[in-house]
């Protein structure tokens, strides 16, 4: 697939055909990982976590691909493994750098906790619900649409349950955050 | 809708730019003033990209799932076709009987009639087609929008054409598969089942069969895997209703994972691993400390560390030089000493009767393993053992016992019969043989192989585990039917692991022989090399203990000679001096030219020289105190000491620090005893003395050095020095050849340091495999025995005086 082609794929949310592509780049990271004491799983779990780096970028029409999308994974990959050895404090090396340019680190860093935080917050919601708030938010469907499928009475219903849903969520981010803190 | 709820809908309305202008400006203003508002945005907007993160998730893992299979196909060169009916249940029996009910009731039924009365004999026309253009040329994986997922090899199809349209129809939940009205019966019989799938494919609008030997691998997903499930072959009747015959035992072939990615560790393992702080460790550490594990393993000792006293110089004029030596106050040994005793029923009442005597006291009790008058040694040091009452005391007079410190410990004793073959659990080596690449894309590499070895460990027979090894071509149900036979204990639950009916991994029976093979040898070799490493380590240890005691030894004789000859050097100075003030001839000429030895042993000062002069000298030199003597003529002869002290300001910790005075007079070096953080030391005031103060600090020197230091106190900063500025610096500060017996000083607490380091690694190894052993031999027969150990600290090192 021509980047071109991923790149409005990506915009149009057709994922999974994209990934599907992008795993072939897969072996390439496995073989950097293990090469840098990890294991084929930690490259898998790196490397889905490089994909969704890159298709949420992706998605920002100010995106500019400055490299091959096979380098941006690769670095990405580098990138995140990289914070990850230092989590599990091992020495990393200075050869060891980011080769894209405007690979935001610092901003990536943060964004990531954050992200986490949000995931396991969300994680700890029914299915149900967590179904809702994805349709809703992220496949941007009606409430006409989501009542049908989830088998609400009503729009409204939908809508109410949606905001409880969310406020559960936001109950377990806070909780979250502060047995962090 | 709540407040609360209106305002995240807020919230959600200005996240997306949803506010009017003048609603905006309010929020904006409101959000300017309140943390509470700021934050409560904050957290929305990271929730909202939490959702698009977990969705994203989501599909990054179904890609994963369709690539795995992919290259699964790949490695198997071939597919196979998985889990589609359960003969002999209902299918309303399942977990979801209660959503079809309701969502489905029985009218709807009788619209699938209409449909076959229809005489349609289309079955399923109202389900969903989905269709696919597939490439022959290359292997391809489709997954349809129920989650089901298709692997279908390159030229699979009958067909010249290079690709074919695929289509799939499926139904999987009870609902979808009575409004498409496909029965769920086999003849006669009901079937429960976990879904019904149509598979077509058309070149050219013409339907094409798939080529002899090629198979489509199909995974439906499902919640629970259920054993027993068929495939059956659906005959359409000319009512439309299908039938289902022909039943095939799936193939209930396992999937195999990354090897590496199993968890084939002892249970508790890593947990244990946790608890012992090296949780965050890679898996090259875990397996090295796992399989330096070997049946035979002799290596634990104590199963606790030894407890050590150090009384600084309370017996012995030698310092402690250790800044990290901790100083415990005498009253606290006792109280330790007692509390240790006291977790033995036959340890009490430790008692401090005499000033300078411990006794110990055993009880002793009817057991044969308690320490009884006839087994006792009477060690150095122990005065009287008494008998009083059942209780045996020892009286131990710490003064003859010459040490700075005493201990107790607990010694575990287990004894190994020597037979590998069962040791008390599953040797390490023989996981190591088949947890390598070697084993890759076996029955070893899947989840299920994974689950049975933890109950493997439990059963601490290493057969049961060969059992697994040599039949990794049968189905592991089957194996886990002969485990259950073979198991003394778990019979249950390897009966549990047989009774879920899951299947094998592919794999021809020549490299199962080579496998078998490499396992046979690997596991012997594997174990002959941790036991050689193990031992070659420990050997090394040893000897290099033994080297250690014997450089200890030989130290504490020359310090004694040393220390001699220092008061023999002073006690000459003095006499003379005592002497001429006396207006007496000089004591020492009269039997040595002292200016033509060089060596200067020992030589006994024993003239009779003026009343009681001599005798008030060498008690004056040997306690360092000032003397005055008139004799009948008022002739006046004093000797006079006075007191130096010495602070050093360092800010941070120290390795160690040494403080040295040299004099010209005296042949060797004086090193300064600490006491309550200063050294000090009464200098004799008709000497001249050079200071050399001296503290390592990571292993660097820093110094102070000062000629012809005077009594009185002193705080003296310390500056790094480089060896080389330190060794000339000791050079002109020492006369005769004290610079040498510094260096030589210096060498030595350097060498102290390392072997304690060495000794402290050793000990806390030990104390790791100690904890490990009984997770690694769960099985192994413990004969725990009692030994009292007494033990005494020289130099910051602990040596074992006797067992009892």
């Amino acid at each position: 697939m021509k980047s071109d082609k991923i790149l409005e794929l990506l915009r149009e949310n057709k994922e999974g055909k994209v990934f599907r592509a992008l795993y072939n780049y897969l072996p390439k990271v496995e073989k950097m990982i293990q090469a840098n004491s990890g294991t084929k799983e930690d490259a898998r779990d790196i490397f889905q976590e490089a994909l969704i780096v890159f298709c949420r970028k992706a998605k920002d029409t100010s995106f500019v691909l400055t490299a091959s999308i096979d380098t941006y994974l690769y670095s990405t990959c580098r990138f995140l493994w990289n914070n990850e050895l230092r989590k599990r404090k091992i020495e990393v090396s200075d050869e060891y750098i980011v080769l894209i340019d405007d690979f935001d680190l610092s901003e990536q860093e943060e964004n990531l906790s954050q992200l986490k935080n949000a995931e396991k917050a969300l994680s700890q919601l029914g299915e149900k619900c967590l179904e809702l708030l994805q349709f809703f938010y992220y496949r941007a469907m009606s409430m006409k649409e989501i009542a049908e499928k989830l088998n609400f009475s009503s729009e409204k219903t939908a809508r109410n349950q949606k905001y409880k849903c969310l406020e559960q969520a936001k109950k377990h981010y806070k909780t979250n955050t502060v047995s962090i803190l | 809708m709540r407040p609360e709820l209106e305002l995240l809908a807020k919230i959600d309305a200005y996240l997306d730019n949803k506010l009017s202008a003048s609603d905006r400006n309010s929020f904006e203003n409101e959000l300017n003033n309140s943390i509470e508002l700021q934050e409560a945005v904050e957290i929305q907007k990271a929730l909202r990209k939490g959702i698009e993160y977990v969705s994203l998730k989501q599909k990054v893992v179904k890609a994963y799932n369709g690539y795995s299979l992919f290259n699964n196909l790949k490695k198997w060169g071939g597919a196979t076709i998985i889990v589609i009916t359960l003969l002999g249940a209902y299918w309303w029996s399942q977990s979801n009987h209660e959503k079809a009910s309701i969502e489905e009731p029985p009218e709807q039924i009788t619209t699938v009639a209409k449909i076959t009365e229809s005489g349609n004999v289309e079955v399923g026309s109202n389900l969903k087609t989905e269709k696919f253009i597939i490439s022959l040329e290359k292997d391809t994986v489709i997954e349809t929008s129920k989650g089901t997922v298709i692997a279908i090899p390159a030229n699979a199809f009958e067909t010249d054409n290079k690709a074919v349209t695929f289509k799939v129809k499926e139904a999987i939940t009870p609902q979808e598969i009575i409004k498409a009205g496909l029965s769920t019966f086999s003849d006669e019989e009901e079937l429960e089942t976990a879904g019904m799938f149509q598979f077509e494919a058309y070149a050219d609008d013409q339907e094409v069969q798939l080529k002899k030997g090629k198979e489509l691998l199909v995974e439906v997903p499902t919640k629970s895997k259920k054993a027993d499930m068929q495939l059956f072959d659906g005959v359409v009747a000319s009512t439309g209703e299908v039938n289902w015959v022909n039943p095939k035992k799936l193939e209930n072939y396992l999937t195999t994972v990354d090897i590496f990615s199993l968890n084939l560790y002892p249970p508790n393992f890593e947990e244990r691993l946790i608890e012992l702080g090296f949780g965050n460790k890679n898996k090259r550490f875990k397996d090295s400390l796992f399989y330096s594990f070997f049946c035979g393993n002799t290596d634990v000792e104590t199963d606790q560390a030894p407890i050590v006293f150090s009384e600084d110089g309370l017996f012995s004029n030698d310092t402690t030089p250790f800044a990290n030596t901790e100083v415990i106050p005498r009253s606290e040994i006792i109280n330790n000493i007692k509390s240790k005793l006291n977790k033995y029923e036959e340890l009490k009442n430790v008692k401090l009767p005499y000033e300078r005597d411990f006794v110990f006291s055993f009880t002793i009790s009817e057991k044969n393993d308690h320490p009884s008058l006839s087994n006792i040694k009477i060690i150095q040091g122990f005065e009287d053992i008494q008998l009083n009452n059942g209780i045996v005391e020892f009286y131990f007079n710490l003064a003859k016992f010459q040490s700075n410190s005493i201990g107790l410990s607990q010694k575990v004793r287990l004894p190994f019969s020597g037979d590998n073959s069962n040791c008390g659990g599953i040797e390490p080596a023989k996981i190591k043989s088949i947890w390598n690449r070697k084993f890759q894309n076996t029955l070893v590499a899947t989840k299920e192989f994974e689950s049975r070895l933890q109950l493997i460990y439990l059963t601490c027979q290493p057969e049961i585990l060969e059992l697994y090894i040599q039949n990794l071509n049968l189905p592991i149900y089957q194996i886990d039917q002969k485990a259950a036979k073979l198991a003394t204990s778990y019979k249950k639950e390897f009966f549990q692991f047989a009774a879920k009916k899951e299947g094998k991994v592919k794999m021809d029976s020549h490299l199962l022989e080579t496998l078998n093979a490499y396992y046979q040898t690997k596991s012997k070799l594997y174990h002959q090399a941790s036991e050689n490493a193990y031992h070659n380590f420990w050997d090394k240890q040893a000897e290099l203990d033994r080297l250690g005691n014997q450089k200890r030894d030989e130290k504490q004789v020359q310090e004694s000679q040393r220390k001699w000859q220092n008061y023999q050097d002073e006690l000459i100075v003095n006499l003379k001096s005592m002497y001429k003030q006396a207006g007496l001839p000089d004591p020492t000429i009269q039997q040595i030219n002292l200016s033509n030895i060089n060596t200067r042993y020992q030589f006994t000062v024993q003239t009779t020289g003026w009343k009681n002069l001599d005798r008030y000298t060498v008690d004056a030199t040997q306690r360092r105190k000032s003397v005055k003597l008139t004799n009948d003529d008022g002739k006046i002869a004093q000797l006079s000491y006075s007191e130096l002290t010495i602070e050093l300001i360092i800010e941070t910790k120290v390795d160690y620090t040494l403080v040295y005075l040299t004099s010209n007079k005296i042949n060797s070096y004086l090193r300064l005893k600490k006491e309550k953080g200063k050294f000090n030391y009464f200098i004799n005031d008709s000497l001249s003395y050079n200071l050399i103060a001296l503290s390592y600090i990571n292993g660097k020197p820093y110094l102070y050095s000062q000629k012809n230091i005077n009594n009185g106190n002193h705080k003296f900063d310390l500056k790094a020095v480089s060896e080389s500025e330190l060794n000339k610096i000791i050079d002109e500060l020492s006369p005769n050849k004290s610079s040498t017996s510094i260096k030589e000083d210096l060498e030595y607490r350097k060498f102290l340091v390392q072997e304690r380091t060495r000794r402290k690694i050793n000990q806390d190894m030990r104390k790791v495999r100690t904890a490990l052993e009984p997770v690694i031999f769960p099985c192994k027969v413990i004969e725990k025995e009692r030994v009292v150990r007494l033990e005494r600290e020289e130099d910051g090192r602990i040596i074992e005086v006797e067992t009892f």
